[in-house]
């Protein structure tokens, strides 16, 4: 009896691991055989990640359009969620690394052992040359840029319209004081001067960033001045570029739409808001487009400020907006076989240089694409083009300049402090004292 | 006994209030389906301006509905099963046989339910899918599924058995009943409500899990429905309406087997009480 | 065969049929990566590199030395504290309510059990609308000072938020579990003591609570290992904020380890807050047990 008992058991357990395995056996079949069988056939499957989420149908597009023209390659689509680094991790742990991963740049250059150097490779020649300093370490290329994105004061150009009492000019504003008046009248016209999304990502990376910007000097000189920071020999407060920013956080908080309750920040909230003409400026970036397109009347305009630091009219960082090279594609090299290396290297010159590819990225993103082929500047977001047009006047700096400038979690572990700063929970010094503190854990760059 | 009436009443109509707070934020995410992502977040309050069904058909389409709707169900499926099976066997086992081995996994069962899942999910991922090769598998994400959820469902099942008295089992021994044969006949039975309250909760944590099956899913047409509805997230914020109306297409299938599963916990009552 | 050898091959066999299997799933998916983890705290892994240093015990001295891990433990308590005890009580209300033989009880009870199926990101969103504008609206309008601005861009009132809306979506939970126990109350027992003129409060208290006393411990010791483990709450909720003064020790753990990349200092506090966690609630267990038998 018991014996039949433990039979049927063993039936029943065995009967549910079928089912297991009849559900799950094509897929695993698959996923087998991707990465070699194909080896040697002129097949060749590669995958390609990204952490740009919220674009999967124009991923897929693109893909499909790709495996059209290139035949025999097959690229499997992996998309991140809001989890970006942990979801890379998993796939390398699986021996799944992607063959091209669209990354930070921060992201790259911290696992450049595991990436192809890109230096010698033809498709370079389309890329321009200064959309390639974060992708570039020890002089050897390892990333391909996506877009160019712009940050900056976007403001709503209707309402500074009617604050100016005519045609607003965004080149009037030269310093913090022409800022300040700005944002006095358009009080005075009866919205909000400007509108800041008190949330750690926008203020802890974007704005605090820009302390070690151009204000500091060339490249060599920010990285001078982040180690002297990490070294402790310099601190925060003593800083004039630090000062000045942070100055300028404040006219624009004493003027901010959230200004009852700064942290309440919620980026389609404000969106709304600064569509509407609630207020007059906005501090965010080009790619706030994504945000704004559905709300915005047709024929209304909207741009980007710059943000100065200071009251000196004669200094052009005043007049110059921060570009960020965000997102770069690279090639593994340590968990790919050289042909699946050489057709994501087919993949990555596609996407930056294939007229189709192009376009729809130029419409997806909005944002100004750093190919020397790329020829569609009117389907920029008008965000876009306002960054376009401060590059093509040389009024654009490099964000952070080099790879490595600013560390991967600065976002989170500063955003939180100035978050704290903005809803007036601690004075500067606090602040200043707080991000020296966080520095002092870091690495010398 | 019209005081009783009134009483019971007074007990209906409070708890039905206390009802109707606890599911607000349910009837905020329902009548948001029919919206724009934008009406969402400018109203997300009011009552919606027609009945637009858009959202629904956009989910279906670019989660991949019907495929992550599968794959869930063949994982949940596979799990509960299983998962049901071995742990009620052993829950059983550690009820009745107090030998010390029995007591040390118990405790080590109860220990590794705190053991935060972060310290062991990359190892994980390297062991079943770097080394054995069994990313995209919906097998393997089963299997795992069964694991992390043995020593919960274990406990439960334990705690219930103790609950059962002992003379029952003794009874049936000395009818001539095994141990193998008093669990089947005797003591399963009994543990039909317990057997639906777990089964409820390692579904229901089977079907919303997304860590774990993130990191061994990453295919499209291996996705489950809690990763198929990351397709809505942008950078920074989402697409609201289409990932609401995704949700709730998502857990449609979850509420539907609890609410019968309701019907079953009622009938286990009436047939647990012929045990007293 | 003795008969003592052949009782001992019996208990062989009654646990390789009934408790291997289970003990063999929960070894391999569960202990052997666990083990694995352990190993990586003695390393300074970041997740990814190709080549991994021993470092020691340098992981764990990061951790005791670190200001914020503590804070955060220690305000992961406050939040487990007040969410425990809140969850356990509405949850054992509602299971009364629904075991009451009211109308409609299948519906009621999968209706508070519906916060629990809703997962996630959505749920943390309109709560933080609920918060942010429903709240602040109603205070705003009331002239209430303290609701008229968000609760969760205050670092005391986003706590509290975080407690009521836990012990919401947990007390449901918790609420199926006490259920499957008080059915398990001998109707005799109760019938019986209201014979005797016993009011509903001394049946509750006299019968029904002693005799689910393992149903107790099961909830009590849930929803400690689920507070401690909290994480997709506190995401979608706070996100930490405002200003990290939400950051739970479990949505802390995962930073270090994903955001800033020191994954050997994140395995060391997660393996930290395991041993604590642990700790608690095994004695809990232990002396709930005692006390059962007893």
């Amino acid at each position: 009896m018991k014996k039949r008992l433990v039979s049927l058991l063993l039936v029943g357990v065995m009967t549910a691991g079928m089912l297991v395995g009849c559900g799950g056996s094509g897929d695993g079949e698959e996923s087998g055989n991707g990465k070699e069988a194909e080896e040697g056939s002129g097949e060749v499957s590669i995958s390609f990640y990204t952490t740009e989420t919220g674009k999967d149908d124009y991923f897929q597009d693109l893909i499909t359009d790709f495996e059209s023209k290139n035949e025999g390659i097959t690229v499997e689509y992996i998309a991140a969620g809001d989890d970006q680094l942990q979801a890379w991790m998993a796939l390398y742990s699986s021996n799944e690394g992607p063959t091209v991963s669209l990354m930070d740049p921060i992201n790259i250059y911290e696992n450049q052992e595991r990436m192809l150097n890109l230096t010698d490779q033809p498709l370079l020649d389309n890329v321009k040359k200064d959309s390639l300093s974060t992708l570039t370490f020890d002089g050897k290329v390892y990333g391909i840029p996506m877009s160019a994105a712009g940050i900056g004061i976007l403001y709503n150009k209707a309402v500074c319209d009617k604050a100016v009492g005519g045609d607003f000019d965004p080149s009037t504003i030269k310093s913090r004081a022409d800022l300040k008046d700005l944002l006095e009248k358009i009080e005075a016209a009866g919205a909000a001067g400007s509108c800041i999304t008190g949330v750690n990502w926008s203020i802890g990376a974007h704005y605090l960033c820009q302390v070690y910007g151009a204000a500091i000097g060339d490249v060599e000189e920010r990285v001078a001045y982040v180690n002297s920071i990490i070294s402790g020999d310099a601190k925060e407060i003593d800083n004039d570029v630090f000062n000045g920013y942070m100055d300028t956080l404040e006219l624009l908080a004493e003027h901010n739409l959230n200004k009852a309750d700064p942290l309440v920040g919620d980026v389609n909230v404000d969106a709304a808001a600064f569509a509407e003409g609630k207020c007059g400026t906005w501090f965010m970036g080009d790619w706030a487009w994504t945000y704004l397109a559905e709300l915005v009347e047709e024929g209304a305009e909207f741009g980007l400020l710059p943000i100065p630091y200071s009251d000196n009219e004669d200094d052009t960082v005043n007049q110059c907006i921060p570009t960020s090279y965000a997102k770069g594609y690279c090639i593994d090299i340590s968990q790919n076989t050289e042909e699946q290396q050489q057709a994501g290297l087919k993949f990555i010159e596609y996407m930056s240089s294939d007229e189709y590819a192009l376009e729809q990225t130029a419409i997806v993103t909005g944002q100004a694409l750093p190919f020397e082929n790329f020829t569609f500047e009117d389907k920029l977001s008008p965000l876009g083009q306002s960054t376009a047009n401060y590059m093509s006047k040389g009024l654009a700096y490099d964000f952070y300049g080099t790879p490595n400038l600013c560390p991967s979690d600065i976002w989170y572990e500063c955003g939180a402090y100035m978050c704290e700063y903005l809803s007036g929970a601690c004075d500067r010094e606090t602040l200043a004292s707080k991000i020296d503190g966080y520095w002092s854990t870091q690495e010398a760059r | 006994m019209n005081k009783m009436k009134a009483k019971k009443s007074l007990m209906f109509f409070v708890t039905l209030l206390v009802l109707i707070l606890f599911m607000v934020p349910f009837f905020i995410l329902v009548i948001n389906t029919f919206k724009t992502t934008q009406e969402f977040i400018q109203t997300p309050f009011a009552l919606p301006k027609s009945l637009n069904f858009e959202n629904f058909f956009v989910a279906v389409r670019r989660m991949n509905f019907w495929t992550a709707l599968k794959n869930t169900a063949v994982v949940t499926v596979a799990a509960v099963l299983v998962n049901t099976l071995v742990s009620a066997m052993t829950g059983y086992l550690f009820a009745r046989k107090r030998w010390k081995i029995n007591k040390f996994i118990f405790m080590a069962f109860l220990a590794s339910m705190v053991a935060p899942f972060q310290v062991y999910m990359i190892p994980q991922v390297k062991i079943y899918a770097g080394q054995m090769g069994f990313s995209n598998s919906l097998a393997v994400v089963a299997y795992i599924a069964i694991g992390l959820n043995i020593p919960f469902a274990v406990f439960l099942y334990n705690g219930f058995v103790e609950g059962i008295p002992e003379e029952l089992d003794e009874a049936a021994r000395i009818d001539g009943c095994s141990f193998t044969r008093t669990f089947f006949l005797i003591i399963l039975p009994l543990l039909k409500p317990i057997i639906i309250t777990v089964t409820v909760f390692v579904a229901m944590g089977v079907w919303n899990d997304y860590l774990m099956s993130s990191l061994f899913l990453t295919k499209q047409e291996t996705k489950t429905l809690a990763i198929a509805i990351k397709t809505f997230l942008t950078n920074h914020s989402a697409e609201y309406a289409p990932m609401m109306a995704g949700l709730l297409l998502s857990i449609v299938p979850v509420l539907i087997f609890y609410l019968a599963g309701q019907k079953y916990i009622i009938e286990g009552v009436v047939a647990g009480s012929v045990k007293g | 065969m003795s008969k003592q050898a052949a009782r001992k091959l019996r208990s062989v066999m009654q646990f390789a049929g009934f408790g291997l299997p289970a003990v063999f799933i929960w070894v391999t998916v569960i202990i052997i990566p666990f083990i694995y983890g352990i190993w990586i705290t003695f390393t300074d892994w970041n997740g990814l590199a190709l080549d991994i240093n021993y470092v020691g015990l340098d992981n764990y001295v990061a951790v005791f030395s670190d200001a914020t891990f503590i804070t955060s433990f220690l305000k992961t308590v406050i939040y487990a504290v007040f969410t425990v005890i809140a969850s356990n009580v509405a949850g054992f209300l509602l299971a009364l309510a629904v075991t009451n033989g009211i109308k409609a009880q299948g519906l009621f009870r999968a209706g508070f059990f519906t916060p629990n199926i809703i997962g996630g990101i959505i749920l943390g969103y309109i709560w933080n609308f609920i918060f942010s504008y429903a709240l602040t609206g109603f205070g705003k309008a009331a002239g209430i000072e303290w609701m008229s601005t968000s609760w969760l861009t205050h670092p005391a009132r986003a706590l509290i938020a975080l407690i009521i809306v836990s012990s919401w979506q947990m007390s449901g939970y918790l609420m199926v579990i006490y259920i499957a126990g008080l059915t398990n109350v001998p109707g005799e027992l109760t019938e019986a003591a209201k014979v005797d003129g016993a009011t509903g409060w001394q049946v509750i208290r006299k019968i029904k609570i002693p005799c689910i006393r393992n149903t107790i411990a099961i909830c009590v010791f849930l929803s400690i290992a689920r507070t401690f483990m909290s994480f997709d709450m506190n995401l979608s909720l706070t996100a930490g904020g405002p200003y990290k003064s939400t950051e739970l020790i479990a949505y802390k753990i995962y930073q270090t380890a994903f955001t800033s990349m020191e994954f050997g200092k994140g395995q060391a506090q997660a393996m930290v807050l395991f041993v604590i966690v642990a700790v608690i609630s095994l004695l809990q267990v232990y002396f709930t047990r005692k006390g059962a038998e007893n």
